[in-house]
């Protein structure tokens, strides 16, 4: 009888993966550290045509690129003369299960059914979840979706005990668990239970199919404005979003855009703890995945990860949960969009950097999300007020994660604030050199490090240096 | 919505399960210990496998057919979260009291 225990399952690990991704990872190793990432990526074979042609089949892409006048009005009117950024919206919420996710399960779903797969798993707790629902029955896949949805007194999140019930809408299974990282030994188990597909966020499909947005933006701006945008904000949690919008812009000539992450600041609450769980107001989106991944993006569910976001990124920005929230209802009573306060945190983001750009300048945000009962960023102040945060007006630079949302009194206040990515480089290093120790490093690990933290492999060995010399280098925020 | 445990459940009847996937000592080494403390428990719909009372320990099979067992927990489940109640300090945000 097969051995069941959580530490016989992660056992396992390699195995239940390499049958349930059909891609062989170890093709692409060069070393413990470094692998060939564009072999990989490129290891599907489909082009920008093919991968929009499959998105067209199930409803997915295309989506509206609306200016925001009122809200851009509103930042001029804040700003130094000859400064505020006409700032756009990427609508996501327009595709089918209402967010970008549904880009990267439609390859997923295509790439199962093309195998012969008879469903799809995914472990989510985010609009993932939906998306790959969405997306499976379109291509009668069956479909299981692990979420972490409430804590040990059966509390849920409103957010995503509402993507349990979209989920279900979609004919999904949805295996609910409290709070823990084991719900990827319940994914393991369940791949193994069912030989269906795995529907991770981080293999090249999941990826691929990001592509097309970064794609769609760089076009559209293109023909509609003459020039590439200046700036292109990406909310970032595990990196696939923003890796493959970068990629994405880069496949349509738009290489001088600069690609921002922004994350929610969570910082000073553990993911992984049962109590405070429900007391974050974002689910996703924030520093707890952001961080973390960016700095290791080879934590996850496959071998190797295909979203790397510190590649792509060219600066990274932090907001607090308040004045997300303030921008959600400004977006709902300026520009008429009601839409979900998680996929409104690059906008936040956005008004903030727009202030310091040039008039003619572009600012592109690129998604939204679909809102509605628990995910409505009312739900979410409600919630918070009912756990004992404290709710109110006020300076956003007072939020307190956990325990205080402040929400701005004036769009002025609106600010944010910058994450050092040097921070982020010596962090990744520092995490490279506890998988092969620095004097073992080869030129292919510098280069391979280089690359994949957006800097030169002189760069990489001076922080390595500074590892050596007794850890003076930071190590981040993870 | 939840039967008592003296109301006999029929089969077919769309039901949720409850289940231990891991006590607290078969959990990952490494969590806080708020966490480390509880069990993982798990909970599933699907169609009720026979009759049954809230409380057994029961079989179902779910929307794309697949069987679990577990302890009948809730009938009928349903979704209860809302829009919360009205949150005032966010009425006013982009309207003439705050132009």
């Amino acid at each position: 009888m097969t051995d069941n225990s959580y530490q016989a399952v992660m056992a396992r690990k390699n195995d239940i993966m390499r049958s349930s991704l059909g891609l062989d990872y170890d093709q692409f190793n060069l070393s413990p550290i470094a692998f060939d990432y564009e072999a990989m990526m490129n290891s599907s074979g489909y082009s920008l045509e093919e991968i929009t042609a499959i998105q067209r089949e199930t409803k997915v892409g295309g989506t509206p690129l609306h200016e925001l006048r009122r809200l851009t009005e509103a930042v001029r009117r804040i700003s130094e003369p000859g400064k505020g950024a006409r700032i756009l919206v990427k609508d996501e919420a327009a595709n089918a299960s209402g967010s970008f996710k549904a880009r990267r399960a439609s390859i997923s779903a295509f790439e199962a059914q093309s195998k012969g797969f008879k469903g799809m798993v995914t472990a989510t707790s985010g609009n993932y979840g939906a998306a790959v629902a969405s997306q499976a029955a379109q291509r009668n896949l069956k479909c299981i979706v692990v979420q972490e949805v409430y804590d040990s007194q059966r509390i849920g999140q409103p957010e995503i005990v509402e993507k349990s019930r979209a989920c279900e809408a979609y004919g999904a299974e949805v295996l609910k668990l409290t709070v823990g990282p084991e719900l990827f030994y319940v994914l393991l188990r369940t791949l193994e239970e069912t030989g269906f597909f795995n529907a991770s966020l981080y293999t090249p499909f999941g990826i691929l199919g990001v592509e097309t947005l970064g794609a769609e933006i760089g076009e559209e701006v293109q023909a509609r404005y003459g020039k590439s945008p200046d700036v292109v904000v990406v909310t970032n949690a595990g990196g696939g979003n923003l890796t493959g919008t970068a990629r994405g812009l880069r496949r349509v000539g738009a290489e001088e855009t600069t690609v921002m992450a922004v994350s929610v600041d969570l910082s000073g609450l553990h993911m992984a703890s049962d109590t405070a769980f429900n007391n974050k107001s974002f689910t996703t989106g924030h520093t707890g995945f952001g961080v973390p991944f960016a700095t290791w993006p080879d934590r996850v569910d496959v071998p190797r990860n295909a979203a790397r976001a510190l590649r792509y990124m060219d600066g990274y920005h932090l907001v607090t949960q308040g004045e997300v929230f303030y921008l959600t209802e400004l977006l709902t009573k300026m520009e008429g969009l009601e839409r979900g306060p998680a996929g409104n945190t690059s906008l936040t983001a956005a008004v903030a950097l727009a202030r310091q750009m040039d008039e003619d300048q572009i600012i592109v945000v690129q998604e939204t999300e679909y809102t509605g009962a628990g995910k409505h960023h009312n739900s979410q102040l409600s919630f918070a007020r009912s756990r004992g945060i404290e709710v109110r007006r006020g300076d956003p630079a007072d939020n307190v994660p956990g325990r205080t949302i402040v929400i701005p009194e004036r769009l002025d206040q609106v600010a944010g604030k910058p994450l050092d990515l040097e921070r982020m480089r010596a962090s990744y290093i520092k995490h490279a050199a506890s998988v092969l120790p620095v004097d073992q490093w080869s030129e292919v690990d510098i280069n391979f490090l280089a690359e994949d933290a957006n800097t030169t492999s002189e760069h990489v060995q001076e922080i390595a240096a500074g590892l050596g010399a007794g850890g003076a280098t930071s190590t981040g925020r993870n | 919505m939840q039967g008592t445990t003296d109301d006999l459940v029929p089969a077919g009847t769309w039901v949720e399960i409850q289940r231990t996937v891991l006590t607290p000592d078969q959990r990952a080494a490494g969590l806080p210990q708020e966490t480390a403390c509880t069990p993982l428990l798990e909970w599933i719909d699907g169609f009720l496998d026979a009759d049954a009372k809230v409380g057994d320990e029961v079989v179902i099979n779910t929307i794309i057919g697949r069987q679990h067992s577990g302890v009948l927990n809730r009938v009928n489940p349903g979704y209860t979260h809302s829009f919360g109640d009205t949150v005032p300090e966010i009425l006013t945000i982009g309207t003439e009291y705050e132009s």
